[in-house]
C-alpha cells in the first residue's frame, strides 16, 4: 500500500467499524420476515444517511447503514482502458464465487464495481474487526493485482515483440 | 515455443507412418488461418493424398503459388484436387530420397503457400522485374493481407480483425510494443500500426476494410531481410497467428493470477469466523461426559 492510500484507508476503517454496530431487528411491515433493512427500504426511520469516503472521482466507497445490514460498494481506479478491463475481468472473477464470499452481494449498485453486504447475522458468527479488515484487505488487493496484471502485460509484449523482431536481425 | 512452427505436426507424423507401410488413414485436421488438412490412402496403402482447403488459396495460386508449388513438390502435385479442396499431393511409400525430409516438405504445404507471393515478389525485387501495384490476399473470413513493393522495399500491411471488444484492447498494447522495441534495435524492419482506418499506402486499393475492430499493421522489410528470403516469408506469414497466439496467452495467465489472488481473499475472510470451540471437559482420571 503505498503511502498516498494510508489515509483513505484509515478513513474507511473508522467508518466502518462505527457503521457496523447491528442488531437482529425483524421487519415491521411483514411478519415473520427478517430482510436486510438497507435493501428492502421498507421503513425510513431504520435507514442511516449513507456516506461517500471518495479519494478522487473514481476511487470511492459507499457506505449505506441500517438497524440491521450495512452496504458497502467500492468503485475501483481504472486509469486507462486496459485497468478498465483488468478491473473488470476480475470483479467478474470473484463476484461468480460470491457464495465463498458470503458478504459479496452478486450485483454492484449502480455507479460502482463490487458491493458487499454485511447483516447482523454475519457479525454475530464473525469477528468484526476481521471483517473490517477484509474489506480494507479487499481494496488494497485490487489494486496491486491490476497494476501488478498490467506491468506484466507491459512486460510480455516487449518480450514478444522482441523475440519476434530479433529473428530479422 | 515463443515462435511459432510453420510445419503441421500431424501432417508430419501422418506421413512418416505413410512411409513404414500397412497403414491406411482417412483423417481431417485443421491448422492456422482456417486451413482444413485432409489425409486419405488408396485402397492398396500405396499412396498418399494429402489435399488443403484453404479460403486465400485462390489468390495465393494466383500470385506466384501455382509456380512455386509446381517447384518445390513437382509430380507430387496432383492435376485436379479432391473434391471440396483446393490443392492435392500425392505420397508414394516408396518414394526414394531422404523420407523425414520429403515428409517436412509436405508438412510445410501450407506454409509453401503462403510463402508463394512473398518469395515471389522478393525474387522480383532481385532480379529488378516489373511487379503488380498490391497484391491482395483475401485469406480469412474479415481480414486480408497485402503486399506492396516500394522501391527497394517491400511492405505488407495484415489486416487483423478483433471480434472482442477486449481483445482490440489488448492487440493495441502489444502492436505498440511492437512499435517500440523496434526502436532500440537495428535491421529489423520498421513496423507502424493503425486502429480503425488504413494506412496511405492502401489508398485505392479496392475492398480495404475499416471500422473499430479493425487493426492495420504495416511491416517494411528493407533489401536486407529479402536476401534471406525463406526466413522472412516464415516469419512474416506467421504474424498475425503470433500475435494472436500471444494475446490468448496473457490472458491465460491473467486468469491464473486472479484466481490465486481470489483464493488469498477467500482465506482473509476466513480468518473472521471464530475457531469452534469444542474443548472437552474431561475429569482427573481421563473420563468425560458426551454432551448431545
Amino acid at each position: 500500500m503505498s503511502s498516498a492510500q494510508v489515509p483513505y484507508f484509515n478513513c474507511i476503517r473508522t467508518t466502518l467499524t462505527a457503521a457496523l454496530c447491528l442488531e437482529n431487528f425483524a421487519s415491521q411491515i411483514v411478519e415473520r420476515h427478517n430482510k436486510p433493512e438497507v435493501e428492502v427500504k421498507t421503513s425510513k426511520e431504520l435507514l442511516l444517511n449513507p456516506i461517500v469516503i471518495a479519494r478522487n472521482k473514481q476511487e470511492k466507497v459507499l457506505i449505506e447503514s441500517s438497524i440491521n445490514s450495512v452496504r458497502i460498494s467500492v468503485s475501483i481506479k481504472k486509469s486507462d482502458e486496459i485497468e478498465v478491463i483488468l478491473a473488470k475481468k476480475f470483479v467478474r472473477f470473484l463476484v461468480q464465487r460470491a457464495e465463498n464470499f458470503i458478504i459479496l452481494r452478486r450485483k454492484p449498485v449502480e455507479g460502482y464495481d463490487i458491493s458487499f453486504l454485511v447483516t447482523n447475522f454475519h457479525t454475530e458468527s464473525m469477528f468484526k474487526h476481521k471483517l473490517v479488515d477484509f474489506i480494507i484487505q479487499f481494496m488494497e488487493d485490487i489494486d496491486k493485482e491490476v497494476s501488478e496484471l498490467k506491468i506484466t502485460l507491459n512486460a510480455r509484449a516487449r518480450i514478444v515483440a522482441s523475440e519476434y523482431l530479433k529473428v530479422y536481425a | 515455443m515463443i515462435l511459432l512452427e510453420t510445419a503441421n505436426k500431424i501432417l508430419y507424423e501422418e506421413v512418416i507412418a505413410h512411409f513404414g507401410g500397412d497403414h491406411r488413414t482417412l483423417s481431417t485436421f485443421a491448422d492456422f488461418d482456417g486451413v482444413k488438412f485432409n489425409t486419405r490412402s488408396s485402397d492398396d496403402k500405396q499412396q498418399l493424398f494429402v489435399s488443403i482447403s484453404f479460403k486465400g488459396s485462390q489468390d495465393l495460386l494466383k500470385n506466384g503459388g501455382a509456380t512455386y508449388l509446381k517447384a518445390v513438390y513437382g509430380a507430387m502435385l496432383q492435376a485436379k484436387p479432391e473434391q471440396g479442396y483446393d490443392i492435392t499431393l500425392v505420397v508414394d511409400a516408396n518414394a526414394s530420397g531422404d523420407k523425414e525430409q520429403l515428409a517436412n516438405k509436405v508438412a510445410n504445404l501450407k506454409r509453401n503457400l503462403m510463402a508463394a507471393p512473398f518469395l515471389m515478389v522478393f525474387e522480383a525485387m532481385e532480379a529488378k522485374k516489373p511487379l503488380p501495384e498490391t497484391i491482395t490476399i483475401d485469406y480469412r473470413t474479415d481480414e486480408s493481407f497485402y503486399i506492396k513493393p516500394q522501391g527497394d522495399n517491400v511492405t505488407v500491411i495484415f489486416d487483423i480483425h478483433f471480434k472482442d471488444a477486449d481483445d482490440v484492447i489488448l492487440s493495441k498494447i502489444f502492436l505498440q510494443a511492437f512499435v517500440d522495441v523496434r526502436k532500440t534495435m537495428t535491421s529489423v524492419p520498421s513496423v507502424t500500426f493503425s486502429q480503425k482506418d488504413p494506412p496511405l499506402e492502401l489508398k485505392g486499393v479496392k475492398g480495404v476494410r475499416a471500422g473499430v475492430a479493425h487493426g492495420f499493421v504495416s511491416i517494411t522489410l528493407f533489401p536486407l531481410h529479402l536476401k534471406r528470403a525463406q526466413e522472412t516469408a516464415d516469419l512474416i506469414q506467421t504474424f498475425r497467428d503470433y500475435l494472436h497466439y500471444h494475446i490468448k496467452c496473457s490472458k491465460g495467465y491473467m486468469h491464473t493470477s486472479m484466481r490465486n489472488r481470489v483464493d488469498s481473499l477467500i482465506q482473509v475472510l476466513n480468518r473472521a469466523k471464530p475457531e469452534p470451540v469444542n474443548t472437552v471437559k474431561r475429569t482427573f482420571k481421563g473420563k468425560f461426559f458426551k454432551q448431545s
